[in-house]
């Protein structure tokens, strides 16, 4: 029940916005922070996740993302929010973290690019780094992860090199540009990267899918 | 048959008459103790106790390939047959197995071994057993009242010694044992870190991995735990007495005759060998975590490998197919679908501007009267590239460039933040023959005459590049400001009132 005399766009604290979600129970917009919610509407717009620890570059140092804490918080109201535009919020319990899933009616045809890519990436990563003899488990460790000559070692590889063009990315530097950019890998101040909850997740689920199979 | 025997003769025939003594070939032997180690090393992997003088004369000439010639021609002395034979360190030749076999003293083998921690013997399991027999049977003999525990006893005395040698070999060899399994962890690096240089296939990889992995567990399962068995006080054994349990037995036998000291000295051995223990038990326990580790690796690259195969690389083989149209990998290519899926990008709304005061109203009419005036104004461009063609270049750019003045002085400029890029654009879009030097003399009328029409050109230092014919072209943002006289404010002009009122 949306209250139409307060127009479609709210204003501010002013805004009674109201609706009943799936289980009856009645969600108000009332008490949530403007800025913080447009905030985290910028960062889904971008195509990013939101992580429960983000990575400073500058202190380099993890924090506890605030933006995440308050979706948590307000995970109700959020999920209502998202749904009204037609988009799907999405929380991942493995990799604590959240993301919009857009319902992909309309184009069919066309891949889920963002999972390719991201999946992809990931994947060769965590091949690459087993066939050197280093865990998996170090690419998500800060003090490890990987760096430009890991970078430029999976560049100099054929067969990757051909997925990389197959995956549209200009060169592998670009790859991981991506997958920082969507906040799946964190950089930091020292031309050195690792993974980030969500990226530790994935490569956990593609061990343990296999050994539940 | 006879080629064996023409090498042997011609390698005797080649050491001259000179030979050396005992130490001195000893001295040779281990200054240059790589050909023996390398000997021993073959010896043990043949499970033999003899080597070919053939494989000795062998590594002798790769040896001594790049050394001086004096060192040379003294290693070939020490090495040659007649020598290490009349020196003592071979105790037998035997030639009549179609090969000449040397047989080398065990002590001279045993020193080379000390030197090099690589070439101890390996205990089994089976050894260890051999010398627990030999103690509980010692033990046995004592009890049986054999002997009349009197030094002064000729039989008494060998039987001490005998025990003595015993347990002091058993402990060189635990001994020795221990510094190879110490630097273990160093050779299991060493393993892992030499086949993962370069690249490799996943059938090279899986192989080498499971050889490592073969090779370590062997050595655990066979050499580091029996040994750790052996050593370990609480272990206990069918029908022999355990290590720990035989000794304080002899010892309190020995105790009970009044053999003190040779009871102590016992009792010193039994402390020794309790301490070996640990070391053994750190070893183990790196050897243990490091099998550990290998297997999960090995799970987690094959689940990695699995989706690899499976589907990243049909997918990409699909993109190199005769099919023109694929070049990008589609959605069969996502390995776990119901990880994170559909994020994309998503656009905001954009507002649009739409008002009702009278300033929107003039901006909006100020718009359109300039886009109007423009239009008039810049269909006289035409006769500009008209008047252009591939002779006489330099006439017609002056033609070109005559004419473009003159059109550009009718045009009104309009305040921008790149007016490159609006000359550069507008230029673009409506005539096909446009070449990149008429922007530039636009540019260069611009900057002479901007101050006529009110206008300020700023060079920034913005950059930003133009696409022209597959070119890009990068140059300065060029900021175009009206020139606007502004009214004395009030607070000024009332200044201004004041000082002439004091005059």
């Amino acid at each position: 029940m949306i209250d139409t005399k307060q127009g479609s766009i709210p204003t501010g604290n002013a805004a009674t916005l109201q609706n009943v979600t799936a289980d009856g129970v009645m969600t108000s917009f009332n008490h949530l922070n403007q800025d913080i919610s447009t905030r985290i509407y910028q960062r889904f717009t971008q195509g990013k996740i939101i992580t429960k620890l983000g990575y400073n570059k500058l202190k380099s140092a993890t924090f506890e993302d605030k933006d995440f804490t308050y979706l948590f918080r307000f995970m109700r109201e959020f999920t209502l929010l998202y749904r009204l535009i037609g988009k799907q919020l999405e929380y991942n319990t493995q990799g604590e973290f959240f993301y919009i899933s857009n319902f992909s009616d309309s184009e069919i045809d066309e891949a889920d690019e963002h999972a390719l890519k991201t999946q992809a990436v990931l994947l060769i990563l965590g091949r690459y780094f087993e066939m050197t003899s280093r865990s998996i488990h170090n690419l998500a460790d800060e003090s490890l992860g990987f760096n430009d000559k890991d970078i430029a070692e999976i560049s100099q590889n054929d067969e990757y090199k051909a997925i990389c063009k197959a995956l549209r990315f200009p060169n592998w530097q670009k790859a991981i540009d991506y997958m920082v950019a969507r906040g799946f890998v964190f950089e930091t101040s020292s031309n050195h990267y690792f993974l980030s909850s969500a990226g530790k997740a994935f490569c956990e689920v593609v061990v343990d899918a296999n050994d539940n199979r | 048959m006879v080629t064996h025997i023409r090498s042997t003769n011609a390698y005797s025939s080649k050491a001259d008459s000179k030979l050396l003594g005992t130490v001195e070939t000893l001295n040779v032997l281990l200054e240059h103790r790589k050909i023996m180690s390398q000997c021993i090393r073959e010896m043990d992997a043949k499970a033999v106790n003899y080597i070919p003088d053939y494989a000795i004369y062998q590594r002798v000439k790769t040896y001594t390939l790049h050394v001086k010639s004096d060192t040379r021609r003294r290693v070939e002395i020490a090495f040659s047959t007649a020598n290490l034979l009349q020196s003592h360190i071979v105790m037998d030749a035997d030639s009549g197995q179609g090969e000449n076999r040397l047989y080398f003293q065990e002590s001279v083998l045993a020193v080379i071994r000390l030197c090099d921690v690589s070439l101890f013997k390996k205990l089994t399991d089976v050894q260890l057993k051999t010398h627990l027999q030999v103690l509980n049977q010692a033990h046995e003999t004592m009890i049986s009242g054999q002997y009349n525990f009197d030094l002064n006893d000729d039989d008494f005395a060998e039987f001490s010694d005998n025990l003595f040698m015993h347990v002091g070999r058993l402990m060189s060899d635990i001994r020795q044992n221990i510094v190879k399994m110490q630097s273990l962890s160093k050779d299991l690096e060493a393993l892992t870190s030499t086949s993962v240089k370069g690249e490799l296939s996943t059938a090279q990889y899986i192989a080498a991995k499971q050889q490592w992995l073969g090779e370590i567990v062997k050595l655990y399962e066979r050499h580091i735990l029996p040994v750790l068995l052996f050593l370990n006080p609480d272990t206990t054994y069918n029908d022999l007495d355990g290590l720990h349990a035989v000794i304080s037995k002899i010892r309190d036998t020995f105790y009970a005759h009044k053999q003190d000291v040779i009871a102590n000295n016992i009792q010193s051995y039994g402390l020794s060998f309790l301490n070996f223990y640990q070391p053994i038990e750190a070893t183990a326990n790196v050897v243990n975590r490091f099998i550990h580790k290998e297997r999960d690796s090995l799970q987690r690259f094959n689940a990695i490998e699995q989706y690899y195969q499976h589907k990243l690389l049909p997918e990409l083989k699909l993109t190199q197919s005769d099919n023109l149209n694929k070049k990008l990998m589609g959605n069969a290519a996502i390995i776990l679908p119901k990880f994170s899926p559909n994020i994309r990008a998503f656009s905001r709304p954009i507002g649009y501007g739409f008002n009702d005061s009278p300033a929107y109203f003039k901006n909006l009419f100020n718009e359109l009267e300039a886009r109007t005036r423009d239009i008039f104004d810049s269909t006289d461009l035409n006769s500009v590239f008209a008047a252009a063609s591939d002779n006489q270049e330099s006439m017609h750019r002056m033609h070109r460039h005559n004419q473009l003045v003159d059109i550009l002085k009718h045009i009104q400029l309009r305040e921008t933040d790149d007016l490159l890029n609006m000359v550069h654009l507008r230029l673009t879009e409506q005539f096909g023959e446009y070449r990149l030097y008429d922007l530039i003399n636009v540019l260069s009328y611009y900057r002479v005459h901007s101050n006529n029409a009110n206008f300020t050109l700023k060079i920034t230092n913005h950059f930003a590049q133009a696409q022209h014919n597959d070119s890009a072209y990068r140059y300065r943002k060029i900021r175009c400001l009206p020139i606007i006289l502004r009214p004395l404010d009030n607070a000024a002009v009332d200044l201004i009132n004041k000082e002439g009122n004091n005059d």
